[in-house]
C-alpha cells in the first residue's frame, strides 16, 4: 500500500474502527491475564445478574459472562479473519482468472458464481454447515463458501476494466507475458478494492458465524463463541444479560470492521482520495 | 541520405473488427506504406481515417484480416497469449494519451525496468540504464522512484518515451505523442522524438492530424482518407505541389498564426461512416473536383518510386499529358 | 461600445496549503462585435478567467477587482443575480462537444427548455426558434436534427448544435473556451468560419479562449497573453502575432511549426510553466526566459504601453526597435 503523508486517517471513523479492532485483539491476546475466572468453570451462582463480582453476570450453569466474552475474542476474531482471508484468495482468483481469460473460461466461472450468489447466504451456509456436521470448522467453510463469490465479481470488474488499458498493452509490447502483465500490472489495480472489500466483508463473515453458531451450526456448547453465547441468551430470554453482552461484543467487531472498510476506501480510492486531498 | 532501405512494409493490409453492437468496420482497408530505415514517416489524416488503426496494427496490438506486415523481413505476429519475439520488441509504440500508457499505481521506476527484467537484464543494471534514459529525455533520476500522477502530460510522455526505449527499439509508432499535450509541451516532446531517432539511429512513424507539425519534422508524409492511404511523398513535395483534393483540403484548412487575418478553408461535410464507405473514390461526396466516373470508379494507387496520389483525375491528367 | 470592462480581476483557489492564486489582477476589455483571444497553456489563468465571468467558480475561491458587463457590476452577484446573465447575457461554448450535450435528451429538449424559462415563451414558439437557430449554425435539415439525439451527430455538429444552443437566449457575449481543439483542422475551420460570421451578423461579441495562435490569429481583433495567471502582453492580434513584445509569446510563436523553415527541429521553450501558487515576484516566465536579467525578479514589474493600446510586462524588452523582419525572420 502506498504511504500518503497527506492523508494520514484523520477521518474519525477510522480512528474509531482501529481503537476498537486493537482493543479486542489485545483482549484476545491477553484474555488469560484480563479474565476474572476461568469461561468453562461453574465457579458461581446460576443466572446471577450482573454485580460487582460478576461485572456482566453469569450464566445458567454458573459461568462469569464477563470472562466468556473475553475469551471469545479469541474464537471469534481469528475465525473471521480467516474466513476473509480465504474467501479472498478463491475468490480474486477465480475473478482473475475468468476476467483476463474471458470466453468460454469466464463464462462457466461466472455462471457458477451467479449459482452461488442466487442462494440467500445464510440458507446456503446452514445448508452446507448442516450437511457436514454441527462444527466450527465446518461452519467457517461454510462462510467462506458463501462469500467468495463477491470478490470475484469485483475483481472480475476490476480485470475486465483494466486489462485493455494502454499500459497493459504497453507491458505486453516490451514483452510481458500473460502472467507478467497480471500480476505486475494489475494486481496494484485489484488490492486496494479488494482489501477494501475485505475489510467490508470481515464483519459480515463475522455475523454469518456468529448466526451459525447461535443456530447451533456452529460453536459447540462450552466454548465460548460470541453466537452460541447470544444463542444460549435467547433460551432465557428474560436475563438481558445473557444475550446482551456478547451481541453488545459482536456490534462493536462489526461495527469496527465496517469503520475500517469505509476509511480504507477512502484512502485508497484514488478519485475520493483526491478529492479529500484538494 | 543513400538507398532506401526498408525497415517496416505494409502490404495490403486491411484491419476489419467487430463493434459492440456485432457490425463490422473496415477501419484500414488494402493500405500499402513503407517505412524506411532512418526515416520519419508523417501518417495524416482526420479522426476516423483509421491512422491510429493501422499504427496499433503495425506492432500486433491489432490483428489485420488481410494483408501482411514485415519488420526487417519477418512478419509481425499478433500480440496474443505468447510472448513477443526478441526481434519485434525492437518495433515500440508511444501512445497518444500519457495519462492512460503508465499505471498509476506502480512506481514509474518498476515500469521503466519491466521491458528489462523481461529480457533478461538483472534489476540493479535495468534501473540504472532505466536512469538514463530519464536523464535524455529531461528528467531526473529520482523520477524513478515516484509515481506518475506527480507529473504534467508533458514530463509523463517523456516517462512513456523513455519506457518505449529500454529495449533499444530500431522502430517507433508514435500514436498522436504530442496531441494531449500543452502548447509548450508539444514542441519540446515533438524535438525531443526527432533528436532521439536521429540519435540512436531510430526510424520512426509519427501519427498526427497536425499537418503543420508533420510537416516541421517528416522526411515524408502519407495521407490517410476513411480507412484507404490518398497520397504518399516527400514532405516538402507535398506541402508544395498537393496532388490529391484530399490533401489540398487539410492544408488549406491550417490556421496561420501570422496575425493577418486569414481564415482557414473548411471542407464541408463529415467523414462518411466506414461501415458504408461511399462507392469509387471515397473522397468524391466531399471533394470540390469530383467528376461523374469518381462515384464509380476507385482510384488505383500506382506504387510509383516516391511519389503516390490516388486521384482519378490526376491519373487523367498524366495520361492526358503522356 | 464597451461591453465587457475587466479591471485588476484576480481569483485565489484554495489548495491544500493555502490560497494560490490562479489569475492575478488582469484587466482587459471587449467591444460590441469584437473577439478577443486569450491565449495561454494549461495552468495559465484562462479558464478560471471564463469561469468567473459566468459565476461558475469553485465555491471556495477568492474573487478580488471588478468586471463590469453592459456597467452593471458582476463581481458579488448573488447566485439568484447570476441567473438573470448567465446563459441570456452571457453564453459559453465548451471544449468537448462529446460531454457537454445531454446523450439522452433530444436536441429539442435541451433546446427549448431552457429558452422557455429563460425567455417566457411558449413551447411553439421555442420550437421555431430553435429550428431557426440550428439553420442559422448550418446543421443540414434542422427539423430531423431538433428529433435527433447527440450521439448522431458528429464532434463538429455537436458543436456547432452546442453554439446554437449558447446563442438561444441572444446573449451579447460568448465565452468560447477551446471550442475547436477536440476538432479535426477540416471541422475547426468551419466552426471559426461560423463564430465570424455569428459576429458580424448579430454584432456578438466572443472571448475565445485557447493555446492555438493560428486560430487566434484568424478570427481575433485583440489578444490577451496570459502566463502563470498574469498578463504577458495584450494589443491587437495583428500587432502582437507579426511584432511580439514579451520573450513568451515570441516563444509560443517560434514553437509553432513554420511553414518556409527547413530545420527538423521546432523551437521549444524550454522548461516547465510554475505551478500553481508557485508564482514568483516578479516576472513568473524569468526561469524559462533566454533574456532573463537580474530585473526580472524580485519585484513588481511595471507594464509597458506603446501605441495602438499595445501593452506588455518585460522588464528586459529584448525586441525593442525591432521591425517585423528582425523579431521574426
Amino acid at each position: 500500500m502506498r504511504k500518503n503523508p497527506d492523508s494520514p486517517i484523520r477521518q474519525p471513523l477510522a480512528v474509531i474502527g482501529v481503537t476498537i479492532l486493537t482493543i479486542w485483539i489485545l483482549i484476545a491476546i491477553f484474555a488469560p491475564l484480563i479474565a476474572p475466572s476461568n469461561p468453562i468453570a461453574q465457579n458461581y451462582g446460576q443466572l446471577l445478574p450482573p454485580n460487582s463480582h460478576n461485572w456482566f453476570g453469569t450464566d445458567s450453569v454458573g459461568r462469569d459472562v464477563l470472562s466468556r466474552v473475553i475469551y471469545g475474542a479469541r474464537i471469534t476474531l481469528p475465525l473471521s479473519m480467516m474466513l476473509v482471508i480465504l474467501a479472498m484468495l478463491v475468490g480474486t482468483v477465480i475473478g482473475a482468472i475468468a476476467g483476463y481469460f474471458g470466453g468460454w473460461i469466464d463464462a462457466a466461472l461466472m455462471r457458477f458464481t451467479d449459482v452461488v450468489l442466487a442462494f440467500p447466504g445464510i440458507i446456503l451456509a446452514m445448508a452446507v454447515a448442516a450437511a457436514l456436521g454441527a462444527e466450527l470448522r465446518n461452519a467457517v467453510f461454510a462462510v467462506v463458501l458463501v462469500a467468495w463469490p463477491t470478490y470475484a465479481r469485483l475483481v472480475r470488474g476490476l480485470i475486465l476494466s483494466s486489462k485493455n488499458a494502454d499500459y497493459v498493452t504497453s507491458s505486453r509490447l516490451l514483452g510481458a507475458s500473460t502472467t507478467r502483465a497480471l500480476f505486475v500490472d494489475l494486481r496494484p489495480n485489484i488490492s486496494g478494492p479488494v482489501f477494501v472489500l475485505a475489510a467490508l466483508e470481515a464483519g459480515n463473515g463475522m455475523l454469518l458465524l456468529s448466526g451459525l453458531s447461535f443456530l447451533g451450526l456452529g460453536a459447540r456448547p462450552p466454548s465460548a463463541e460470541w453466537g452460541a453465547m447470544v444463542s444460549a441468551g435467547a433460551n432465557n430470554f428474560d436475563k438481558w444479560w445473557l444475550a446482551v453482552f456478547p451481541g453488545l461484543a459482536i456490534l462493536t467487531a462489526v461495527l469496527a470492521f465496517n469503520f475500517l472498510g469505509d476509511a480504507l476506501r477512502d484512502i485508497l480510492d484514488p478519485r475520493t482520495a483526491k478529492a479529500l486531498r484538494e | 541520405m543513400n538507398q532506401a532501405q526498408p525497415i517496416l512494409q505494409l502490404n495490403n493490409v486491411s484491419v476489419t473488427y467487430k463493434r459492440a453492437d456485432r457490425t463490422k468496420i473496415t477501419a484500414v482497408s488494402g493500405v500499402d506504406l513503407t517505412l524506411n530505415r532512418g526515416e520519419i514517416l508523417g501518417l495524416v489524416g482526420e479522426s476516423g481515417c483509421g491512422k491510429s488503426t493501422l499504427g496499433k496494427a503495425a506492432v500486433g496490438i491489432l490483428p489485420t484480416s488481410a494483408g501482411e506486415i514485415t519488420f526487417n523481413g519477418k512478419a509481425v505476429a499478433p500480440l496474443n497469449s505468447s510472448v513477443r519475439s526478441r526481434e519485434l520488441l525492437k518495433l515500440q509504440l508511444i501512445f497518444q494519451d500519457p495519462y492512460s500508457s503508465l499505471n498509476p499505481r506502480r512506481k514509474i521506476g518498476d515500469q521503466l525496468i519491466d521491458g528489462l527484467l523481461n529480457s533478461g537484464v538483472n534489476a540493479e543494471e535495468a534501473r540504472e540504464s532505466s536512469a538514463k534514459l530519464l536523464e535524455r529525455v529531461g528528467l531526473s533520476r529520482t523520477t524513478l522512484t515516484k509515481y506518475t500522477h506527480q507529473f504534467s502530460g508533458g514530463q509523463r510522455q517523456r516517462i512513456a518515451i523513455a519506457r518505449a526505449l529500454t529495449l533499444q527499439p530500431e522502430v517507433i509508432i508514435a500514436d498522436e505523442p504530442i496531441s494531449a499535450l500543452d502548447a509548450s509541451a508539444q514542441a519540446q516532446v515533438a524535438n525531443l522524438l526527432v533528436e532521439l531517432v536521429q540519435e540512436l539511429g531510430m526510424s520512426m512513424i509519427f501519427i498526427s492530424h497536425d499537418l503543420s507539425v508533420v510537416r516541421q519534422i517528416s522526411d515524408r508524409t502519407a495521407v490517410m482518407y476513411l480507412g484507404k492511404m490518398v497520397e504518399v511523398a516527400n514532405t516538402l513535395e507535398i506541402w508544395d505541389d498537393p496532388r490529391h483534393p484530399y490533401t489540398k483540403a487539410l492544408i488549406k484548412a491550417i490556421p496561420r498564426p501570422d496575425g493577418k487575418g486569414s481564415m482557414p478553408l473548411e471542407l464541408p461535410g463529415d467523414v462518411p461512416d466506414p461501415r458504408l464507405p461511399p462507392s469509387g473514390c471515397r473522397f468524391h461526396p466531399r471533394c470540390p473536383v469530383a467528376i461523374a466516373e469518381c462515384s464509380v470508379m476507385e482510384p488505383k494507387m500506382a506504387p510509383a518510386a516516391d511519389r503516390w496520389s490516388s486521384c482519378l483525375l490526376n491519373n487523367e491528367l498524366r495520361k492526358v499529358g503522356s | 461600445m464597451t461591453l465587457l470592462e475587466v479591471r485588476d480581476l484576480s481569483v485565489q483557489l484554495q489548495t491544500k496549503t493555502g490560497f494560490a492564486t490562479a489569475v492575478d489582477r488582469l484587466s482587459f476589455t471587449v467591444n460590441e462585435g469584437e473577439i478577443l483571444g486569450i491565449a495561454g497553456e494549461s495552468g495559465s489563468g484562462k479558464t478560471m478567467t471564463a469561469l468567473t465571468l459566468l459565476g461558475l467558480l469553485p465555491q471556495h475561491a477568492k474573487v478580488s477587482g471588478s468586471a463590469k458587463f453592459n456597467g452593471q457590476e458582476l463581481i458579488g452577484l448573488s447566485s439568484k443575480e447570476w441567473q438573470k446573465f448567465r446563459g441570456a447575457q452571457i453564453a459559453m461554448v465548451f471544449q468537448d462537444p462529446m460531454t457537454s450535450l445531454h446523450p439522452m435528451l433530444s436536441i429539442k429538449a435541451q433546446m427549448t427548455e431552457h429558452m422557455v424559462t429563460h425567455l417566457g415563451i411558449s413551447q411553439q414558439q421555442a420550437l421555431v426558434d430553435a429550428e431557426e437557430l440550428l439553420a442559422d449554425v448550418r446543421i443540414p435539415d434542422p427539423k430531423k436534427a431538433l428529433n435527433s439525439y447527440a450521439g448522431q451527430f458528429s464532434g463538429g455538429m455537436r458543436q456547432r448544435i452546442c453554439i446554437a444552443m449558447a446563442l438561444a437566449c441572444k446573449p451579447k457575449l460568448l465565452l468560447a473556451d477551446e471550442p475547436s481543439t477536440a476538432l479535426d483542422v477540416t471541422v475547426q475551420a468551419g466552426i471559426l468560419t461560423l463564430l465570424n460570421r455569428l459576429r458580424k451578423e448579430h454584432q456578438l461579441s466572443i472571448i475565445f479562449i485557447t493555446h492555438d495562435l493560428g486560430v487566434l490569429s484568424s478570427i481575433t481583433n485583440k489578444l490577451l497573453v496570459l502566463y502563470a495567471g498574469r498578463e504577458a502582453e495584450s494589443g491587437s492580434t495583428s500587432t502582437i502575432l507579426q511584432l511580439p513584445r514579451h520573450p513568451y509569446t515570441q516563444g509560443l510563436l517560434d514553437s509553432l511549426p513554420q511553414p518556409d523553415s527547413n530545420e527538423k527541429l521546432l523551437k521549444s521553450i524550454a522548461g516547465f510553466p510554475p505551478e500553481l501558487g508557485k508564482q514568483p515576484i516578479g516576472c513568473a516566465f524569468a526561469e524559462r526566459c533566454k533574456f532573463a536579467a537580474a530585473t526580472c525578479s524580485g519585484d513588481e514589474l511595471l507594464p509597458t504601453y506603446l501605441a495602438d493600446s499595445h501593452k506588455f510586462i518585460c522588464a528586459v524588452d529584448p525586441f525593442a526597435g525591432l521591425s517585423i523582419n528582425q523579431v521574426r525572420p
